[in-house]
């Protein structure tokens, strides 16, 4: 039987995971070894960790070390606490608390340079452990380690070793769940954007830094409070269990089971703790193993066990399919009315590049309600243009204003959040995403849905995003490819995915619409199609700016045409006068070839 | 006083001449390789075996490990970083990583998991130097940090095959079309590397000794001075290393030897936030982003 | 014929095929402009034929085909001057030109002889041979990168819109370059949006669209111009 992509994205699946997760719960009660349990318990533990790492490695694409610091920091808390007489709940908060602020500490300078600061700052952070604990003998026990952890106390009431058992369990469900919504989400979504294209995701008003900086953190949380569990588990801790090898061992489970995927932390986490328990004649051998997974893992098989399952799920049980709703959909006066654009003004906008003067005073106006066209031929700085009003270029000179307010200055995330989407000349579509949900990631940044609500499922998430459903449908709809709704946005021949582009530019409630080369790669009959949508969008009340090559098609839709060259604008009007402007002729062709024309 | 001047500048020397090394492979293939700092450590136990066991003389033990050291780099290179260059992933933080990881498996699986002290210049003993105690060992390892970090900084801005690998880190399709075969330079910049690191580490054993877990430490305080001198800076980085060195060794001197990480650790953070591109940046020149 | 002649060429992006069965000679001596409309296929032709990306059918150099990765290409005397006035912008003028001759670096003499021959050429260079590439004019840049071209000793040139970004009184002068080292006997091939300014130095015109050659002929044997004035402005603009 196979299912639709939409059906498989929103199926109850996620029953699976958890009916084996009650089952596990179970186990004690069904007459399970406690020996067993114990290593049930230690593959628990261990997931925690992993599958926050694959928070910001696997989703975030940030290589973060520091889980065996954040695990050490909330076992010595928990610990010390533990010995002080306090209850569980308190401990287990307390080491949630204490990661996070390591996680603040690390995480802002880490993640200024991204990539190998992020990585080393969290190694050297695992480095530090044992100087910490030897700096505070006192609390921690120093290098012999921190004894008489008392069994643990949950609401005054002593748990015993099933109890502590099933709270561990029950402890790693929850943080399951709260991740996979956490990852299922938008905000989820919003993280696999970024790790395609900073660019896109930030033209779609997310601010990079934040979104790191939130999956980092989300990811050390797990991470401390297994270190609070851990503490229980023996009533001892020494620096040992949280050395670099234990930074290692979480890394190699990371990459067994998947980066990018929840439950691939479950089984990576399973096969580094019964792997090496059953082979104890290999343990002088397992730096080199562990290295070898690293290696090897990260060289071949990148999706890991939970990548290759996906793959076998995707080809074997999903089909394309339009449901009704996307039948039904058509473009509604309330989404006609979000259309309506403000007007743009650029005035005397300089922007330099080294002795290069790639725009020289450069002042014009993106009226409200119209199409504006800027041809030029290559080189002349249209796309620089472009890149200083999406902020990703700051302008040595000049001012920008839409709808009366100052962009000039404005960071990429904060100008899009104010109205301006854009489109790109090699349209940026995410994998796994199906069309509507491409378009909705738009309305996140500026109408989404809060991060509490998405982790813990609060009514006020699934209205939201059936609304964001149904506005993508309108907009789809319009653009007349509603039948594609929930069809893998990113496996859609190149014309479709222009036109997704657009649906999704439009989506965040556009006050300017910026179509870089949207006729680029298309046919005949696309680059029409694509006209005719462009007419119908200004029908709508939308700005929208067409940088094109594509002279013919400029001048069938512009109101107003502007003409680059060098840096300048050396001709404007509206589409026939600048037809009909020596200067553009010579732009194009040289003033010659009329010259040659009439010889002939 | 001076003496733990001296200690500082001597610690400071092993930071500068991994960073270099780190440089030499950044400038040549982009890449930054996490191993490093372990290929040192592989060929500290090679000088100690050398010394120790066929009792070679210390010119031929630099020989013997810098050969080492530029095969173990050259093979990286090959097997870890070369085939994601096709895949157009970015996945050699996790490959060199391992490779690291690999090396510290077989070290302790060869020479085990107690430190070995390294038998070289030893017969010289402590000198009193500008009133301070510093042995010949570390004295050299300064001396050559300057004459490598120097040397490294005229290689890649005086000669044509510095400039062309300069060029290469900052266009490689415009290098290959002017005739440089990109692949070589980035297997050349592996193995130059790894001979680097090789030859040092008979000096650097005489301060450090061999162990299994040296790569570590090393690897995260030459990244501090990498991030400190500005990636790519040869001069950056003796100028970085002498600060992070001296910076280590006051605090162990002052604070207690526990603070002498946490020290660093907080000049990293604040070097991250404060100067992400480095002491000496002029300002990087604005790329193309879209 | 002496020159490049390139025969049966195939090739393209992925699955996207940009370019389909291409032949088309470009005799030394003698300055081929490839002409049309973006998207035309100009560029990756001339990617292809120095070995940036993978294609099919055959290149050749007086009869001797030339294979192989880009730089082995290089190295047989095919220089390409890439579009956007592309030098190591971080490097300065002087650094640009010795890594132009990197492939000659160890024939004696050699590379002071071509900075010579190169601030002979453009005085401009000289005067600001210490400067970093990327503080340069953009008309600047591209004869920096045109110098650096030559200090390969190329066999012969190819240009990939030399004019982008340049004012007309520049291209002039880049133009005027570009025809004085066609009668110093160098195969060039000029890639132009330019119709005008090429067809002014060039000897031969080919004309392609959607990846084809739709015109190959002698410039002074064109009879029918209005193909240009089809191509880049449409059909509409006739009328």
């Amino acid at each position: 039987m196979r299912m639709s992509l939409r059906r498989y994205l929103t199926a109850p699946l996620w029953i699976i995971p958890l009916a084996l997760g009650a089952v596990v719960l179970a186990l004690p009660y069904l007459g399970t070894a406690p020996a067993v349990l114990r290593i049930i318990v230690s593959i628990c533990l261990l997931a925690l960790l992993v599958v926050g790492l694959n928070v910001t490695f696997g989703y975030s694409g940030e290589l973060a070390l520091g889980q065996a610091a954040f695990y050490a920091v909330g076992a010595y808390l928990a610990g010390y606490l533990a010995i002080q007489g306090f209850d569980l709940s308190i401990t287990v908060l307390v080491a949630l608390v204490a990661a996070a602020v390591v996680g603040l500490l690390t995480g802002i300078p880490g993640l200024r340079l991204g990539s190998w600061s992020m990585a080393m700052v969290t190694f050297f952070l695992v480095l530090l452990v044992p100087d910490v604990v030897t700096l505070l003998t006192e609390h921690t026990g120093g290098p012999s380690g921190l004894t008489g952890i008392p069994l643990p106390v949950l609401f005054g009431a002593r748990l015993s070793t099933t109890g502590y058992y099933t709270l561990v369990v029950a402890v790693t469900i929850v943080f399951f769940v709260v991740i996979r919504n956490f990852i299922v989400s938008p905000h989820g979504q919003a993280l696999r954007v970024m790790h395609t294209s900073p660019v896109l995701a930030r033209s779609l008003g997310f601010s990079v830094t934040r979104l790191k900086l939130t999956a980092y953190l989300i990811g050390a949380a797990p991470a401390g409070v297994a270190g609070a569990l851990f503490a229980y588990q023996d009533g001892y801790i020494s620096p040992t269990s949280f050395g670099l090898s234990m930074a290692i061992v979480i890394l190699a489970a990371t990459i067994i089971g998947g980066s990018a995927s929840i439950y691939g932390a479950v089984v990576g986490a399973a096969i580094m703790v019964i792997g090496p328990l059953r082979a104890t004649g290999l343990q002088q051998y397992s730096l080199i193993i562990f290295g070898l997974i690293l290696l090897v893992g990260a060289l071949f098989f990148s999706g890991g066990i939970a990548g290759l399952a996906r793959k076998l799920v995707r080809r074997y049980l999903v089909r394309d399919e339009v449901l009704p709703d996307a039948q039904a959909a058509v473009p509604s006066d309330d989404l006609i009315s979000r259309l309506r654009g403000e007007t743009l003004e650029v005035k005397g906008l300089v922007k330099r590049f080294g002795g290069n003067t790639a725009l020289n005073d450069v002042s014009v106006t993106f009226a409200e309600g119209t199409v504006t066209g800027l041809i030029g031929p290559n080189g002349s700085g249209k796309t620089t243009l472009l890149n200083v009003v999406s902020g990703f270029y700051r302008p040595d000179e000049g001012t920008i204003r839409l709808g009366g307010d100052d962009l000039t200055t404005l960071q990429p995330h904060r100008i899009a959040r104010r109205g301006v989407a854009r489109t790109f000349q090699t349209p940026i579509i995410p994998q796994g995403l199906s069309v509507v949900e491409t378009i909705a990631i738009a309305m996140q940044s500026a109408h989404g849905v809060t991060l509490a609500s998405s982790i813990l499922r609060l009514p006020g998430f699934a209205r939201t995003r059936r609304r964001h459903r149904a506005q993508a449908l309108e907009l789809l709809a319009l653009l007349d490819i509603a039948h594609l709704a929930d069809v893998e946005a990113s496996s859609l021949p190149l014309g479709t995915r222009r036109l997704v582009e657009v649906a999704r530019a439009l989506a965040a409630d556009a006050k300017l619409v910026l179509l870089d080369e949207p006729a680029s790669g298309l046919d005949e009959g696309e680059v029409a199609e694509l006209a005719a949508l462009i007419r119908k969008l200004r029908a709508s009340g939308a700005t929208i700016v067409l940088v094109e090559h594509n002279f013919e098609m400029v001048m069938s839709v512009s109101d107003h045409v502007y003409v680059l060259d060098t840096g300048r604008i050396v001709s404007e009007g509206d589409p026939d006068h600048v037809r009909s402007d020596p200067r553009v002729t010579e732009v194009y062709l040289g003033t010659a070839l009329g010259a040659r024309e009439e010889e002939r | 006083m001076v003496t733990t001047l001296w200690a500082g500048l001597s610690i400071g020397a092993v930071y500068a001449l991994v960073a270099i090394a780190y440089n030499i492979v950044f400038i040549g293939t982009r890449v930054f390789n996490f191993a490093q700092a372990y290929i040192l450590m592989v060929g500290t136990f090679i000088a100690v075996e050398a010394a120790s066991r066929f009792d070679l003389p210390l010119g031929v033990a630099i020989v013997v490990c810098a050969v080492a050291g530029a095969l173990i780099g050259a093979v990286e290179e090959f097997i870890a970083v070369r085939p994601l260059a096709r895949k157009g992933s970015h996945n050699e933080l996790v490959t060199t990583l391992g490779i690291g990881v690999i090396l510290s498996g077989i070290a302790l699986v060869l020479w085990g998991s107690e430190p070995r002290a390294m038998p070289y210049l030893k017969e010289f003993g402590v000198l009193d130097v500008l009133g301070g105690r510093v042995t010949v060992g570390e004295l050299s390892l300064i001396v050559v940090a300057i004459v490598v970090g120097v040397g490294m900084w005229l290689l890649s801005t005086r000669t044509s095959i510095g400039l062309t690998a300069l060029a290469t880190s900052e266009d490689r399709d415009a290098a290959m079309l002017r005739g440089v075969n990109v692949r070589g330079l980035a297997t050349g910049a592996f193995a130059l590397a790894g001979a680097l690191v090789g030859a040092v580490a008979p000096l650097v054993a005489t301060k450090t000794y061999a162990t299994y877990h040296l790569g570590e430490g090393l690897a995260v305080k030459a990244f501090l001075v990498l991030a400190l001198g500005g990636f790519g800076s040869m001069l950056g980085s003796l100028l970085a290393a002498g600060i992070v060195g001296i910076l280590e060794m006051f605090a162990a001197r002052y604070l207690g030897s526990d603070w002498q990480n946490i020290t660093v650790f907080v000049l990293l953070l604040i070097v991250l936030v404060v100067l992400p591109h480095g002491l000496f940046s002029r300002g990087k020149a604005q790329e193309r982003v879209v | 014929m002496s020159g490049l002649s390139i025969r049966g060429l195939s090739t393209g992006y992925g699955q996207i095929q940009v370019i389909r069965d291409l032949s088309l000679d470009c005799p030394s001596g003698q300055i081929t402009a490839v002409l049309g409309r973006n998207g035309a296929g100009k560029t990756t032709l001339l990617s292809a034929v120095v070995g940036l990306i993978g294609s099919t059918g055959t290149v050749e150099y007086d009869g001797q085909a030339i294979t192989g990765p880009a730089y082995a290409r290089a190295r047989a005397g095919i220089a390409l001057v890439q579009e956007g006035k592309r030098v190591f912008r971080a490097r300065t003028v002087e650094e640009n030109l010795r890594i132009g001759g990197y492939v000659h670096r160890r024939r004696r003499g050699y590379i002071a002889q071509g900075l010579e021959a190169a601030y002979a050429r453009f005085p401009i260079l000289g005067e600001k041979r210490n400067l970093a590439a990327g503080l340069l004019s953009g008309g600047q840049q591209q004869m920096l990168a045109i110098a650096q071209a030559l200090m390969l000793e190329p066999r012969v040139l190819l240009l990939d819109e030399p004019s982008a970004g340049l004012a007309p009184a520049i291209v002039q002068e880049v133009f005027g370059e570009v025809a004085r080292l066609r009668d110093e006997g160098l195969c060039v091939v000029l890639v132009e949006q330019l119709v005008d300014n090429s067809l002014a130095i060039a000897d031969r015109v080919a004309v392609l669209d959607h990846g084809r050659v739709a015109l190959d002929e002698r410039v002074a044997d064109v009879a029918d111009w209005s193909i240009f004035r089809d191509i880049y402005l449409g059909e509409e603009a006739r009328s």
